[in-house]
């Protein structure tokens, strides 16, 4: 019996035929007919097959799919052919995708020294990025390291292609919803449906979130376009090597100029509406959904990084980016005020709210032009503060964004100009209540003012000096309006609360404590106000958000807002200080001190970064207060936004200078930095990737799941979130996590959807693979968690501290930590934490004032056997007693050992060989 | 509104043989007609022989009032995680079938709450939790300190 043939192409079918043009065997599935028809004069009979004095008019071929896609049959030039498949009728196309292929695997190929990488296997879908990753591949690789492992480059990363790296975070870091089902709900539901409502809540936020930073950033990038056009160069000076991170570590490319950061954010722009599309939907796998929000909190970052650029290089942001190291460390100069008690009140005070920095430019620029900016006291409520510091040098920053209520109802401002704001505020009511007219402009801005963009210039100042609140579309238009409303001022408008409205709500209060239920801040209004409680309403002031829910809920109508301030108007006047306006971005050369500093040396605990929006109870000195902590801890501390200002919240006592003051404007061991405005902390996030090459040499150019690898298990970074306002800053704190920078939430951080909280007693979540020989380890639950709420600033800077351990610290970083993390936590609470153990890889990396103690706490308390000094055993995580050697063989990663948490990082086998 | 009867609630809270008592940071905060929240907490903790898992700074408030009391210092998130998963928090040997929440707003809680299974949820205040098996009511701090100072008397 004669062995059956099979077919060359699927290796499975008998074949019966073979190829005319390569002769391989072919089976009926996979051969492909050709069947050509000559249309020469005497031969011209379509469709019907003749025989003509020349032979045959149509002939059939039998040909396999490569010789198919390769060969040209025609025979002459006034020959057509059509091709046929097997079994199909006539007429039927078989090449419709042949336009749309993409390279087979080893088709394309680029030689990195003696190696050549296959395309196909570092960017699946290579189409349309041929050139651009030659070039990565030609800038960023070496042949050591192409041929170490699997390198990946995904240009224009889209969601799923950071899948694999996601779902490690999401396995071991799994989301915790912290929102229920609807008030009102008589059936529970089942809790795939619980989940599932919530991961879309979840999704719903984020996309909410990066569209208002997608927002502002288009706006800016577009007037900069217009004015400068596509070709304007953007870079951000000498000292910055690598300008653009967050950019180019989705997109693949350093933006050039702003046709570049065009291109980048209409990339962005592209993604959120995949992900909408998702959302709209309104099903699908809860994975898949977070894996989205992981991807829209990177984009968050992205777009941020575009504003930031437009605004440096076409608006004149200050930045350090010319600047040489050494000048850096005490840029810019801390004189910004910063504090309702810096308002020259006796002037007349022209107040900006919001995220849109152009109504800010503009109106700048339009009172420099008229003489008038210096005869003003110009302010910034929130962000808008943190813009004007950084173009017009005597501005001022009033307060955060959460406490803008304040500032309004303090009748301050003579003048509102507003623009649109992620954080929800009925500015328009607080600013009627207070007497103070509000102009609202800009693209997006959504308000319920009536729309006067048509009014002449005239009529508009009329309407302003009667205290009428409006909107003008047209930024330029309502920078004149403010012009012409202060060349010739009618004087003050805002109206400071009365100290006898005390006296008439305290009689009209019913102490029904609605007020005291709707505050954040549980709050015993009533009692303060009657004077029947120990603390008064002046005492209430420092703990008070100014969010306005008593106002909103008392059924008296009682203006309670008005009530505290006229309390507190000795505690307003000395709020007194300075701040640093934001110096935009970090150089690689702090990054390269800080490898040595902390990833090396371990001289501090790490890099934390304080964000926030001042939605948060307690004095406003609470941000300066985990500074302060941080920094007596050796950490460097980076901030933007609200957070910048609030962090200056204090006065060293002795010399009377601003705190800041006392720190260097630089991204090294106790420097105290601050970065800008909202929008800003792109260049902290940027850091994440410049810790990555600089330490890891790891090419950051659409390559973020390597990054992000490295950061995790390397870089002691976290991020404290303090007080967010909007859902902005949930998305941000999604990007940090993807990133590998852990974030704390607080204390109002279980109002949003969606946490990502690890269990360190579920010792299959934490492995990691040895990048030598593949093996999975059992490790240390380092960091414990990704996103992560806390109630008390002193639970912030406690976890902080504990999310700076990573697996793969060196013995002095790793001592660091445990020792600081030790320490704080007996400090704020009393006792040790109860997992400082799993840390512990050796009795070196116990501070040697502190080993015998710790050591006494092994022996007593863990069963450890200790002689001295000596571990003799140890306990381990399974409660048996193993010698230190058989500790670490099973535990935890070795000193400079190699891991990883993708499998493709792993090394491969030929290279060992 | 229905009316909070302490003989009942202390019935359903003393059917349940693994409790664990979780206090929040507000119960610094709270003072009930001059009597910090964080009393109440101690007081039933102990009535009931239950641990309490102290979360914000509350703990060393909470040894300073009773330092034979079994405390330790948690993290609200970290209970949640715990309880979805095998139980393995030394605070109780077995998994808790009642949490008792006190000093955490319903704003703070509720999608926590929402969340966990298997296991009994009473929410002492302030303000009501839907979620909550059991859950005292929005009221005036008068009528909520009362129905704590029911609550306890029953207790004994």
């Amino acid at each position: 019996m004669s062995e059956k043939t099979l077919c060359k192409v699927c290796n499975q079918n008998e074949a019966a035929e073979t190829c005319v043009v390569c002769g391989i065997d072919l089976c009926q599935m996979c051969r492909q007919v050709v069947q050509t028809e000559d249309i020469s004069a005497s031969h011209r009979v379509k469709g019907i097959s003749t025989e003509g004095v020349l032979g045959p008019a149509q002939m059939r071929r039998i040909v396999c799919p490569k010789c198919m896609a390769e060969t040209d049959f025609m025979d002459k030039d006034d020959h057509e052919h059509a091709v046929v498949q097997a079994g199909a009728p006539p007429g039927v196309r078989t090449n419709r995708l042949q336009a749309f292929q993409k390279p087979a695997p080893g088709e394309r190929t680029q030689r990195i020294g003696d190696y050549e990488v296959d395309l196909a296997q570092v960017t699946p879908d290579i189409r349309g990025y041929e050139e651009m990753v030659r070039r990565i591949l030609k800038e960023d690789y070496i042949e050591t390291r192409v041929r170490q492992y699997h390198t990946q480059i995904r240009p224009f990363t889209r969601a799923e292609d950071l899948a694999d790296w996601d779902t490690v975070l999401l396995k071991r870091y799994r989301p915790l919803y912290t929102q229920g089902p609807p008030q009102g709900a008589t059936d529970a539901p089942s809790s795939r449906d619980r989940e599932m409502d919530c991961a879309l809540t979840n999704l719903a936020e984020h996309l909410s979130g990066v569209q208002k930073t997608l927002a502002t950033a288009r706006t800016v990038l577009q007037e900069a376009l217009r004015v400068f056009g596509p070709d304007k160069p953007v870079e951000l000076g000498q000292s910055i090597a690598y300008p653009a991170c967050n950019i180019t570590a989705l997109t693949g490319f350093v933006p050039k100029n702003l046709g570049d950061l065009d291109r980048a954010l209409g990339y962005a722009e592209s993604q959120v509406l995949e992900q909408s599309s998702a959302l709209a939907q309104g099903s699908g796998e809860v994975q898949d959904l977070e894996i989205r929000c992981l991807h829209l909190g990177s984009l968050a970052f992205l777009a941020s990084e575009v504003e930031e650029l437009a605004k440096i290089c076409c608006l004149d942001y200050l930045s350090a980016g010319n600047l040489t190291v050494k000048e850096m460390a005490f840029y810019p100069e801390a004189r910004t005020p910063v504090g309702m008690g810096t308002v020259d009140v006796a002037r007349p005070v022209l107040a900006f709210f919001g995220d849109d920095c152009l109504p800010v430019f503009y109106a700048v620029g339009r009172l420099e032009a008229a003489g008038l900016a210096d005869t003003l006291e110009l302010v910034g409520l929130g962000n808008a503060g943190h813009e004007l510091v950084r173009i017009y040098p005597r501005g001022k920053v009033l307060t955060s964004t959460g406490k803008a209520l304040k500032g309004v109802r303090s009748g301050i401002p003579d003048l509102i100009l507003a623009s649109r704001s992620c954080f929800p505020l009925d500015l328009a009511s607080h600013a009627r209540k207070a007497g103070i007219p509000l102009l609202a402009t800009g693209a997006g801005t959504s308000t319920n003012l009536p729309d006067r963009s048509a009014e002449d210039l005239d009529t508009l100042v009329a309407r302003i000096r009667n205290g009428e609140g409006f909107t003008v579309r047209s930024v330029d238009k309502a920078a004149e309006a403010v012009v012409a409303f202060f060349r010739d001022f009618p004087g003050k408008r805002g109206r400071k609360p009365a100290p006898e409205v005390i006296r008439e709500a305290a009689q009209r209060c019913t102490a029904c404590d609605r007020c005291f239920h709707v505050c954040p801040a549980s709050l015993n209004l009533a009692s303060a106000l009657k004077q029947t409680g120990a603390e008064s309403l002046a005492d209430l002031y420092d703990r008070c958000h100014f969010c306005g829910r008593c106002e909103e809920a008392c059924p008296e109508g009682l203006p309670l807002i008005d009530c505290l301030l006229a309390a507190s108007g000795d505690k307003m006047a000395k709020e007194n200080y300075r701040m640093r306006p934001g110096r935009g971005p970090l150089s690689h050369l702090e990054f390269r001190d800080l490898t040595f500093g902390l990833v090396l040396g371990g001289n501090g605990p790490g890099m934390v970064t304080l964000l926030g929006c001042g939605h948060y109870p307690g004095s406003e000195e609470e941000l300066a207060e985990m500074a302060q902590e941080l920094l007596n801890r050796n950490c460097v501390v980076m901030t933007a936004g609200c957070a910048a200002a609030d962090v200056a919240r204090r006065l060293d006592q002795e010399s009377g200078k601003a705190f800041v003051e006392g720190y260097p404007s630089m991204a090294t061991l106790k420097g105290l930095v601050n970065c800008g405005g909202c929008s800003a902390d792109a260049h902290i996030m940027a850091s994440m990737f410049k810790f990555a090459q600089l330490g890891g040499g790891i090419s950051i150019k659409a390559n973020f799941d390597q990054v992000a690898d490295y950061s995790l298990n390397r870089a002691p970074f976290a991020v404290i979130i303090w007080g967010p306002a909007s859902d902005k800053m949930l998305a941000k704190a999604s990007g940090f996590a993807r990133v590998g920078a852990p974030v704390i939430l607080g204390p109002s951080g279980f109002q949003f959807a969606r946490m990502l909280v690890g269990n360190k007693y579920r010792m299959a979540d934490w492995t990691m693979y040895d990048g030598l020989d593949g093996h999975v380890r059992h490790v240390d639950p380092s960091p414990p968690h990704l996103i992560f709420p806390v109630e008390t600033k002193e639970e912030a800077v406690t976890m902080a501290i504990k999310l700076c351990f990573t697996t793969c610290a060196l013995r002095e970083p790793r001592l660091s930590t445990i020792d600081n993390y030790t320490e704080i936590h007996e400090k704020y609470f009393g006792e040790l934490p109860d997992d400082w153990t799993f840390y512990l890889r050796s009795p070196l990396e116990l501070h040697v004032m502190k080993r015998m103690r710790f050591l006494k706490i092994l022996r007593d308390r863990h069963g450890w056997e200790i002689d001295r000094t000596t571990v003799r055993r140890a306990r381990n995580r399974s409660g048996e007693l193993v010698t230190m050697d058989a500790y670490l063989d099973g535990y935890g990663i070795k000193q400079g050992r190699y891991a990883t948490l993708l499998e493709r990082l792993i090394m491969r086998e030929a290279v060992k060989e | 509104m229905p009316t909070f009867d302490a003989q009942i609630w202390t019935r359903r809270i003393r059917e349940h043989r693994n409790p664990l008592l979780a206090a929040g940071e507000d119960c610094k905060r709270i003072v009930l007609q001059g009597r910090p929240l964080v009393d109440y907490a101690v007081d039933i903790a102990a009535k009931l022989g239950c641990p309490v898992a102290a979360t914000g700074n509350l703990l060393p408030a909470v040894k300073e009032r009773n330092a034979g009391l079994k405390a330790k210092k948690m993290w609200l998130a970290e209970i949640f995680r715990y309880l979805e998963d095998d139980w393995a928090e030394p605070l109780l040997a077995d998994r808790p079938d009642l949490l008792i929440l006190i000093g955490y707003r319903p704003a703070m809680v509720q999608g926590l709450a929402a969340g966990a299974r298997g296991v009994h949820l009473v929410h002492l205040g302030p303000g009501r939790l839907p979620a909550a098996h059991l859950s005292v009511e929005e009221t005036t701090l008068q009528e909520w300190k009362r129905q704590l100072d029911d609550l306890l008397k029953a207790l004994e």
